[in-house]
């Protein structure tokens, strides 16, 4: 055994529990009674994109699972050049991995992004940075812990979460089967239907349903609503990143006539006419939610990768029509809103149906993360925030983001104590509510596991049924 | 020690041996030093600073002024006197270069105790401090500080003012008026001040081409001639210019469309060249395309691209939809070869800029002026730069202004700012000693070392400095 393997072995055997001696902050600046109380909080993790573990374990064993959410980014953005980028993703070699990006890691790891990824080599396999030689003894370690359970290991038994609310569906549907019920809970991934270039063969092959029409069409999302909307937690709208945040109300008339040119005539509609029937889809999903009792996420504020972002696309005030328009919808606004975050504020202050959702927020800039903590504590009842989210598409980085989220929430409840402006005992039940309570209720956990528990949706409904 | 009471303290303390000339001198601070962590604090205050944007008048220009209060108030100073109340005709008055110091006293001392708090005032006053000893305006320290000022007003002013006090490696200045026909000009002192190309005269509402014929010798009768004209200028200036800097956010917004020249000549012409009166947007067209013509250049020749963003100098005319950060996206996206510096944090749309940084590998964020602007802004920047950016990212000192004399209190607040955020984050545990220490090298001197290239501009600024007086 080499004196790298030695060193790794102990925290790959150890089962890591809260309060592990890896932290963001130091422990000694956190209030001890604070700190402890959010260290046994079983978090309610409201986003992630993660894989089924079959999928992790069949995978390379590189250096992907870190980087490619979303450290990768910084490297880019610290100077990585294009060449380096493409050749990442393309070998599954660590070591050839770790030569592209060795001269822009110490450029990037301080940021949040990066600091996850520090924080989670640590505890999860004894490794305290990335340089030339604890490169392999990484892999190794790696490679020790992964075998059936590794995601459960990683995210109950060492982040301490609850369960997560996964983003990701099966081609053709709108969420996911999944062989860790309990564990993965599902939102309705309903942004393909806003798609610039909408394709809805896979969604009438898997529904065998045709669509001529926007009547159709609505037939189709309600089937979908009909198979998910007793197991999934909320519907998901990622289409800020190509279209803005500002859904008319479009009469159904109107929306028909755009959506039938563009959608299933192909003609070469107006930007105008394509949004109108984008719009009245939303609407009209929002409805659908409503009535099912499922919360709205909405994407807003950064986009992830680099060099497109237009940031006229993913304004928090676009969005107020909709919260106006439907008292009865609970929107989860996504990401804080970054960099609007004090819009996100005030409107979930304002609006009585809209919840802010720290997902992904702590590690785009953690210093964001601890303003809108520290504006949440003052503006926002206690029920109306979400704490963390760790948005990533590979289990092993969650712990650093959650650890993250911890310390901030942490820190900035013991600034409130310690100035007297808040009892210890409202600092737990604040704690308690924005990790795992609030995310509970709203999502209905309890329900939407015990829904789960008797029997996913069929694998492929209509397999055999031709469509037209 | 003498403390004074107050968030920002003026402090004088003696610092220890070892560390450069400048910060062996007592020194004024903003922070209180025992709010910083001590290893942090000495590094900082050892860095020699690269200033990555001045406006600096030749040193013989200042030398023939009288002691004044202008190179003090003038302009940070005295528009938070004019927001606080001050006549805008007083302030007009002010302005004059033939006033006495008494005079200008007189015309402001009804208002500096409001503004004296203010981070334009405040380093106003850690500059007399450390200059002059001085420690406030009032009509008891106005003749001996005039006094004082008389008896270092001589050759080498610049040098002990800025290298030996501020700790300024380089200043990066920004002519505001170039010579008539020129976008730069030659360096008086390569050592300690290099210069832009501005191409704010290219974007100027008024331009008129005669002078820029004379300079190159070429007759403008259409868009191509000018490009011509601007292409001369780029070659003749950028072997010595650090980069390229537009300000056109004082006049106009942003937003600078991809205008094709086949459009934008004909504009050109009827707007310059038969002057038969172009619309605004006319007008806008052709400085699209010119700017854009500038940004290739600009790549050609490897310099970065300097941009005012943000907030508005002076008073009570400021349009904020002008001065918008992320106007400039389509900018980002159609030239990744290009190396944006976004000028002043955009303030106050300062996270945006983090978001536009984050996110776009061309673009950096340059703290010039913002710490004058708004301490507690650019304290709240650095700590959001920290947890966002890549270390090679971030200017963190460009003091902008026109004479050196405040150059001190500016660089000092931004010294003290950067060591307060980075000791925040070592006692917070989010970071070594060491990794702080590098960051603030970074921020403060090797980032702008590397982006400017100091080191070979300067060399080339001397060789033609050499070549001319052979």
């Amino acid at each position: 055994m080499t004196p790298a393997r030695k060193a790794v072995r102990k925290p790959v055997e150890k089962e890591a529990k809260a309060g592990s001696p890896v932290s963001w902050l130091n422990p000694r600046i956190l209030d001890p009674f604070v700190h402890e109380e959010v260290e046994k909080i079983r978090i309610v993790d409201t986003h992630e994109h993660l894989d089924e573990e079959e999928v992790r374990l069949n995978q390379p064993n590189d250096l992907t699972k870190f980087f490619m959410y979303y450290a990768f980014s910084d490297l880019v953005t610290a100077g990585l050049p294009a060449d380096a980028q493409g050749k990442f993703f393309a070998t599954i070699d660590p070591l050839e991995q770790w030569k592209l990006i060795r001269e822009y890691w110490p450029l990037a790891r301080h940021t949040g992004f990066s600091t996850a990824i520090r924080l989670s080599i640590k505890e999860l396999y004894g490794i305290d940075d990335l340089r030339d030689d604890t490169i392999k003894p990484l892999i190794e370690a790696v490679a020790a812990r992964n075998r059936p359970g590794v995601n459960r290991w990683i995210l109950k038994t060492v982040s301490n979460i609850e369960c997560c609310l996964v983003n990701a569906s099966d081609p053709g549907d709108l969420a996911r089967r999944t062989k860790a019920p309990g564990l993965f809970l599902f939102d309705m991934a309903v942004s393909d239907f806003f798609a610039d270039k909408l394709d809805m063969t896979p969604f009438e092959k898997f529904t065998g349903l045709s669509c001529s029409s926007l009547r159709d069409w609505k037939r189709i999302i309600d089937w979908y609503f009909a198979r998910w909307g007793r197991q999934a937690v909320a519907i998901k709208n990622v289409c800020a990143y190509w279209r803005p945040l500002k859904f008319e109300d479009v009469p159904e008339e109107r929306a028909s006539e755009c959506f039938e040119r563009w959608a299933l005539r192909n003609e070469d509609v107006t930007v105008a006419d394509r949004r109108a029937a984008q719009d009245f889809m939303f609407h009209y999903c929002i409805r659908r939610a409503t009535d099912y009792g499922l919360p709205i996420k909405i994407h807003t504020g950064y986009f992830g990768g680099n060099g497109y972002m237009d940031m006229s696309l993913f304004q928090v005030k676009d969005l107020v029509n909709l919260f106006r328009q439907y008292p009865e919808a609970r929107f989860v606004v996504m990401h804080l809103g970054y960099p609007e975050q004090g819009d996100l504020i005030a409107l979930a202050k304002h609006y009585s149906n809209v919840w802010v959702d720290f997902c992904w927020g702590w590690i785009i800039d953690p210093q964001a993360g601890l303003e809108v903590a520290r504006q949440a504590l003052g503006a926002l009842p206690s029920n109306k925030v979400f704490g963390f989210g760790g948005d990533y598409g590979y289990a092993d980085v969650v712990y650093g983001h959650q650890r993250i989220a911890r310390d901030g929430i942490s820190l900035v409840l013991t600034e409130a104590v310690r100035d007297g402006r808040l009892s210890k005992n409202d600092a737990k039940m604040v704690a308690r509510r924005w990790l795992r309570e609030n995310a509970m209720e709203m999502f209905r956990i309890e329900d939407k596991r015990k829904a789960q528990a008797m029997g996913q949706p069929g694998a492929r409904p209509n397999p055999h049924t031709k469509i037209g | 020690m003498k403390k004074k009471s107050g968030a920002q303290l003026v402090m004088l303390e003696t610092e220890s041996a070892g560390v450069q000339e400048f910060s062996r001198q007592a020194r004024a601070t903003w922070i209180n030093p025992d709010s910083l962590d001590d290893a942090i604090r000495a590094e900082v205050d050892s860095i020699q600073v690269v200033d990555t944007h001045e406006h600096l008048e030749p040193e013989s220009v200042r030398l023939g002024l009288r002691p004044s209060l202008k190179p003090f108030l003038h302009i940070y100073a005295l528009s938070d006197m004019v927001s606080a109340g001050l006549p805008i005709k007083e302030a007009e008055l002010f302005n004059r270069d033939d006033l006495s110091g008494e005079r200008h006293w007189k015309i402001v001392r009804d208002f500096w105790p409001l503004i004296r708090n203010t981070s334009s005032a405040c380093a106003v006053r850690l500059s007399l401090k450390q200059l002059y000893g001085i420690d406030d305006l009032r009509d008891s320290t106005i003749l001996p500080l005039m006094e004082a000022m008389s008896a270092r007003t001589s050759a080498g002013f610049y040098r002990w003012a800025l290298r030996d006090l501020a700790g300024i490696e380089c200043a990066l200045v920004n002519i505001t008026e170039p010579p008539a026909g020129e976008l730069c000009r030659k360096s008086p002192d390569p050592e300690i001040m290099l210069y832009d190309i501005s191409i704010a005269p290219l974007m100027d509402e008024n331009i008129v081409l005669a002078p820029y014929e004379k300079a190159s010798g070429i007759e403008c009768g259409n868009l191509a001639d000018w490009k011509s004209i601007i292409d001369r200028q780029f070659e003749l200036w950028a072997p010595t210019a650090v980069a390229i800097k537009n300000q056109c956010a004082y006049t106009r917004s942003l937003k600078f469309d991809n205008v094709q020249e086949s459009d934008a000549a004909p504009l050109f012409e009827k707007w310059l060249v038969r002057k038969e009166g172009a619309t605004a947007p006319e007008k806008k067209a052709v400085q699209d395309f010119v700017f854009h013509h500038c940004i290739r250049r600009a790549i050609d020749h490897g310099l970065p691209v300097k941009i005012h963003t943000g907030y508005h100098a002076w008073n009570n005319y400021s349009e904020p939809s002008w001065y918008q950060p992320k106007d400039l996206t389509n900018l980002f996206r159609r030239y990744p070869r290009a190396r944006f510096d976004l000028f002043h944090i955009g303030y106050p749309e300062q996270m945006d800029v983090v978001a536009l940084a984050k996110h776009f590998a061309n673009v950096r964020v340059d703290m010039c002026w913002a710490w004058l602007l708004d301490s507690g802004a650019s304290l709240s920047f650095a700590r959001h730069c920290l947890g966002a950016l890549p270390i090679n990212k971030v200017f963190a000192f460009g003091g902008d202004y026109g004479a050196p004399d405040c150059v001190y209190g500016h660089g000092r607040i931004a010294r003290d700012g950067v060591a307060l955020v980075l000791s925040e984050a070592v006692r917070e545990g989010r970071m070594t000693r060491n990794d702080a220490k590098e960051i603030a090298r970074r921020w403060l001197r090797d980032n702008a070392m590397e982006m400017f290239k100091v080191d070979s501009k300067r060399d080339a600024a001397k060789a033609a400095q050499m070549a001319e007086d052979l």
